[in-house]
């Protein structure tokens, strides 16, 4: 009821144009409105900010092994301290500090796989779907090997291949995962390329590539953005698993998939060894999927207002 | 204006000859082609310079396949396009720049012709910048000068397309054909997704801006009553053919293909007794047969009223029963 209340005003005030709510109040609505999105943001900011900061609000050493002190539980447990807020691993390396240490690796892996990988997926799709004819077939024949191929054996070739690494398993990562991009930009562009506005391009005789970067490109970019991040995150858990079976980062250097898999081995009695490095890599998932979803809002000039 | 009896090539702007379009049907696992969609099948037809040439014909005649055409945004099967005296129809994107930038569309359905994430101001200027046009300084004014003219304000071109109704996108998509001061426009039915209320606004428009910018203009619409205002030729199409080619005035007082005679009596007339005249004159009956199987002879004969044992198998001669009046109907033969 308060509702039509509200809108009838709205309709007979005839200043409501006139006075513009304040810069602040502005921003709130705005940010209410994206509230779940600010959560994301809210995260992956604040994984951002440990990355970078690391080194000086870390309170210990990340490869500093305390012999005396291994496997401590978390603080508020028996035969917990302060030293090592939440606890130490099988050598007495501080997990508190292992973690923030692993933001950097995750997010460096996270982002630059999913960079190669829209490079990559979104060219090659555009180009299909702009095409279409033998390059579309040719293109998406190709995806489909990529995409019946099983990620853990081609990467597993992959970093065989080049040895592993932080830069080769980012590689692998890339290389491996860009067929839903793709596959999105295909789509995408062929449900825009009948559209009259590409005609309209092309009837004023623009080439075939500034139509595609200019005139297309754009309008993928929310469902790329969306693929994006849940890309992100995926990106991020696939480093945990090749990290895990031993193809990604090396030891001692500190990564959550590799936390994990040696927190494995503890699981019953020190949980916390697998549990935190466990939920740094739920956080920072469903912080990157959460922003992906307000964003996708956001880009779309249909929803967009103020 | 008289229609121009010459044939020529150059005294048009821009001339189709015995133009075709078939559209291959492809079927099955090795994508073989099973049959044509006869989209446009042996159309001639010229524009003069600042003229306005209606083209006339039910859905699924194939008008809109004939400006796509002479854009060449379809490479056509067979025939000539003629652009200025120069044969078009196989060019290459490269040669085509020139005409492409002289001849311009605008669309039927302004929430798609017009993309979504560009700013109005970039959909119209674009092609300032693509081609050089003008300097980075004057673009700005000239993209002003270009949405005033339309009857949109300057300070709209800061906004994108969803931001404004369907008869003003129409008016931006008009902007944007308008900027690199073409030679001739294809509309192609510029007004049949708007309001009738709109519909009037931006024939006017139209009309209007022909005058302002001189240049020539093919309407294409489904609807007499629309480019009764704006045309000096009309043509009409049926099933991928002409049927008649005649002034404005000579169409609407006296039409010569029984088609024709069959278009105008579906044009509502708001006059005393306008009703029953209507009633008077024969409506068609019958479904426009499939352009994938068109009828042999005259394809307008299964649903011809005054259909003879010649228009079943021999296509009609083009007859011109008064100077620049042309029909193609055994009728007059």
């Amino acid at each position: 009821m308060s509702g039509s209340i509200e809108i009838s005003q709205e309709l007979f005030d005839p200043q409501i144009d006139e006075t513009p709510p304040s810069r602040f109040k502005r921003m709130f609505v705005y940010m209410w409105r994206y509230r779940l999105g600010m959560l994301g943001m809210f995260f992956i900011t604040a994984l951002c900010i440990t990355a970078v900061l690391c080194p000086w609000i870390a309170p210990n050493d990340p490869y500093e092994q305390d012999i005396m002190n291994m496997l401590k539980p978390p603080f508020w447990m028996d035969g917990g301290g302060m030293d090592y807020p939440l606890g130490t691993d099988q050598v007495g390396r501080c997990l508190l500090t292992r973690i923030m240490y692993g933001t950097r690796i995750s997010l460096l892996v996270g982002l630059s796989a999913v960079g190669i990988m829209l490079v990559i997926g979104a060219g090659l799709g555009i180009l299909a779907g702009y095409f279409g004819g033998a390059t579309d077939s040719i293109i998406s024949f190709f995806i489909n090997c990529m995409m019946g191929f099983p990620f853990i054996l081609l990467a597993m070739s992959l970093v065989a291949v080049l040895g592993p690494s932080l830069q080769n398993l980012i590689i692998a990562l890339g290389l491996t995962s860009w067929p839903v991009f793709a596959r999105v930009a295909r789509v995408e562009t062929m449900r825009f390329k009948s559209q009259d506005f590409v005609l309209a391009a092309r009837s004023l005789g623009y080439s075939p590539l500034r139509i595609m970067a200019r005139h297309i490109l754009p309008n993928l970019l929310s469902s790329l953005v969306v693929v994006g991040t849940v890309a992100v995150a995926r990106a991020i858990i696939r480093e945990s698993i090749l990290s895990f079976l031993g193809l990604g980062v090396q030891p001692p250097i500190p990564s959550w998939g590799m936390m994990l898999s040696e927190g494995r081995g503890y699981m019953l009695m020190q949980w916390w060894m697998a549990t935190f490095p466990g939920i740094a890599i739920f956080v920072s998932a469903l912080g990157m999927n959460l922003i992906g979803d307000a964003l996708r809002d956001l880009l779309d000039p249909y929803l967009r207002k103020t | 204006m008289a229609p121009d009896k010459r044939q020529h090539s150059d005294s048009f702007l821009m001339e189709a000859r015995d133009l075709k379009m078939h559209f291959p049907i492809r079927k099955g696992l090795f994508s073989s082609t099973v049959g044509y969609v006869y989209a446009v099948d042996g159309v001639s037809f010229g524009i003069n310079r600042r003229e306005s040439l209606g083209l006339v014909g039910e859905s699924g005649c194939g008008k809109t396949t004939v400006g796509r055409c002479l854009l060449r945004l379809y490479r056509p099967t067979s025939g000539k396009i003629f652009f200025q005296g120069q044969e078009i129809q196989d060019m290459t994107r490269k040669d085509l720049l020139k005409v492409r930038t002289r001849v311009q569309m605008i669309f039927q359905d302004p929430y798609s012709s017009l993309n979504p994430r560009m700013r109005v101001r970039d959909i119209i200027g674009e092609v300032l910048t693509v081609y050089k046009i003008v300097e980075p300084l004057e673009r700005k004014d000239r993209i002003a000068e270009l949405l005033q003219a339309v009857g949109l304000q300057p300070d709209h071109g800061a906004r994108y397309p969803h931001e404004f109704s369907g008869g003003q996108r129409q008016r931006i998509g008009i902007a944007r054909a308008l900027a690199m001061n073409p030679k001739l426009i294809i509309a192609d039915e510029p007004v049949s997704a708007l309001d009738v209320s709109i519909q009037a606004q931006v024939i006017n428009l139209l009309d209007r801006l022909k005058e302002q910018f001189g240049f020539s203009f093919l309407i294409i619409a489904h609807d007499m009553s629309v480019v009764e205002h704006v045309a000096d030729r009309i043509a009409v199409m049926y099933l991928g053919r002409l049927a008649e080619m005649a002034s404005d005035k000579e169409i609407y007082t006296d039409p010569k293909h029984p088609y024709t005679r069959a278009l105008m009596a579906a044009v509502p007339i708001a006059a005393p007794g306008g009703i029953e005249r209507r009633l008077q004159r024969k409506l068609l009956t019958g479904e426009v047969p499939s352009p994938i199987t068109p009828p042999a002879g005259c394809r307008f004969h299964p649903r011809c009223p005054r259909v003879m044992d010649e228009c079943r198998n021999r296509k009609p001669p083009v007859i011109e029963v008064q100077p620049g009046h042309y029909v193609h109907c055994f009728l007059y033969a």
